[in-house]
């Protein structure tokens, strides 16, 4: 079978080592080679739609969009209200739906209730919203804390509300995503939406961050 | 994994990175893009041994269950992927061979920005702010109840819609409503270090019966 890889390397993608660098290939990175390589091979998988799927999920997904709705929301009221009652098809309007994120809860945080987002069984997110989710969200730590000791899991994050702060976690156990919508920082009110979007981060999108306030931005 | 002890803390020196090696992200897709995965891993995934499960990490974990499904179901075979393996390891400038597909490419790229949302609830058995409890169950097959709410009382939240019942993927499956349901921490845990707070869950309606 090796005379059918012989090919042009114009086509050479960038998700493994590059022949040129001659950095040996990780024991899990020949294990991935040579599960794609087999599944070519026997006509199971089709290359440049992989590619495709990846070049959208790196790039044309990412938490940039999620604050382009959470600045939307911002500043226009009946956006807001729509997004709150039914953030599917609000997000679908802005041309944000997609695999991942077709039935999206958007949950508002206030001085009142803190809202944070995780998924015990797995690591769903929604990905049009917010791209590929961070290492951390993955991890076993998140998984298991967010619902048992969400406060203490906060803090990590340098987040400490008031005790009489209502937490709610929402575990994303089925096909629902969820994002949430931040606090808008005070001092924003002459803030265009461009620059509002620039204050919502991705953990602000996740419960685990308030929005950044400008002042702390360079 | 919700409510299990001993992993630690969250934040480590990784950050808010994504993942850390480019192979992690093509054995994610590979997986999902298969022409026999039906486009979800998870049950395969659920099927690692426990062992393997909490020892890898999250990208090895479809890596691992991308081959094993593939040999299970006879795709591949552990010779073909053994002689690859052998072609990448002794022949740096080796390449994975590639197969076009541009209609096939086009449709994925078109998905990325589409979808619809789960249908309305047809028949919903269950009514917002009805008060219910998780069945007690232990399947052996892939589902979508964790194991921390089985047993516990809860209050639905929202209806979300309907949606095939878990396992019986892909095609000949059940449709069932769909409920966010919201439970105290005190129900879950008991007292906690923290101040109460609310854990809210999206269960098909199959998990659920009306509380007594």
């Amino acid at each position: 079978m090796s005379d059918d890889h012989d090919h042009d390397h114009d086509h050479d993608h960038d998700h493994y080592d590059s022949p040129k660098s001659r950095r040996p290939r990780s024991e899990f990175e020949l294990r991935t080679m040579a599960l794609e390589a087999a599944l070519v091979h026997n006509g199971l998988l089709a290359t440049d739609a992989v590619d495709a799927f990846l070049e959208g999920i790196e790039h044309r997904m990412g938490p940039h969009n999620g604050a382009r709705v959470v600045a939307r929301a911002w500043i226009d009221p009946a956006f807001k209200a729509r997004l709150l009652a039914d953030g599917s098809a609000s997000v679908a309007e802005m041309g944000l739906a997609g695999p991942e994120g077709d039935t999206v809860r958007v949950v508002e945080n206030t001085v009142d209730t803190h809202n944070m987002v995780v998924c015990t069984l797995c690591s769903c997110y929604p990905w049009p919203l917010l791209g590929l989710p961070p290492i951390w969200y993955k991890s076993f730590a998140y998984r298991s804390r967010a619902v048992s000791e969400p406060r203490a899991v906060l803090a990590e994050f340098g987040v400490s509300l008031d005790p009489s702060v209502e937490v709610r976690v929402w575990d994303s156990s089925a096909e629902v995503r969820y994002l949430v919508l931040p606090q808008r920082p005070a001092g924003t009110d002459r803030l265009s939406e461009d620059e509002l979007a620039a204050l919502v981060t991705r953990n602000s999108m996740i419960g685990t961050a308030f929005a950044d306030h400008p002042s702390t931005q360079g | 994994m919700g409510g299990m002890h001993g992993f630690g803390p969250v934040r480590t020196s990784d950050g808010d990175l994504a993942y850390h090696e480019p192979w992690e992200l093509r054995a994610q897709f590979v997986g999902l893009m298969s022409s026999l995965t039906g486009g979800t891993m998870r049950a395969n995934i659920e099927m690692l041994a426990p062992a393997d499960y909490l020892a890898s990490s999250y990208y090895v974990r479809w890596l691992t269950a991308a081959e094993q499904f593939h040999l299970r179901i006879g795709a591949v075979t552990t010779a073909e992927l053994l002689e690859w393996r052998a072609v990448f390891t002794h022949d740096p400038d080796a390449v994975v061979p590639r197969c076009e597909n541009p209609e096939l490419a086009q449709r994925v790229s078109a998905m990325l920005s589409g979808g619809s949302p789960l249908p309305k609830a047809g028949d919903p058995l269950f009514a917002v702010d009805e008060t219910v409890v998780v069945k007690r169950i232990h399947p052996e097959t892939h589902h979508r109840c964790p194991r921390y709410v089985r047993g516990v009382h809860g209050t639905i939240e929202a209806v979300c819609g309907d949606d095939r019942v878990p396992g019986s993927e892909p095609r000949d499956s059940r449709v069932e409503a769909v409920y966010t349901v919201r439970f105290l921490s005190i129900d879950l845990w008991g007292v906690t270090a923290e101040p109460p707070f609310t854990v809210l869950v999206d269960l098909w309606q199959g998990y659920l019966e009306a509380a007594a």
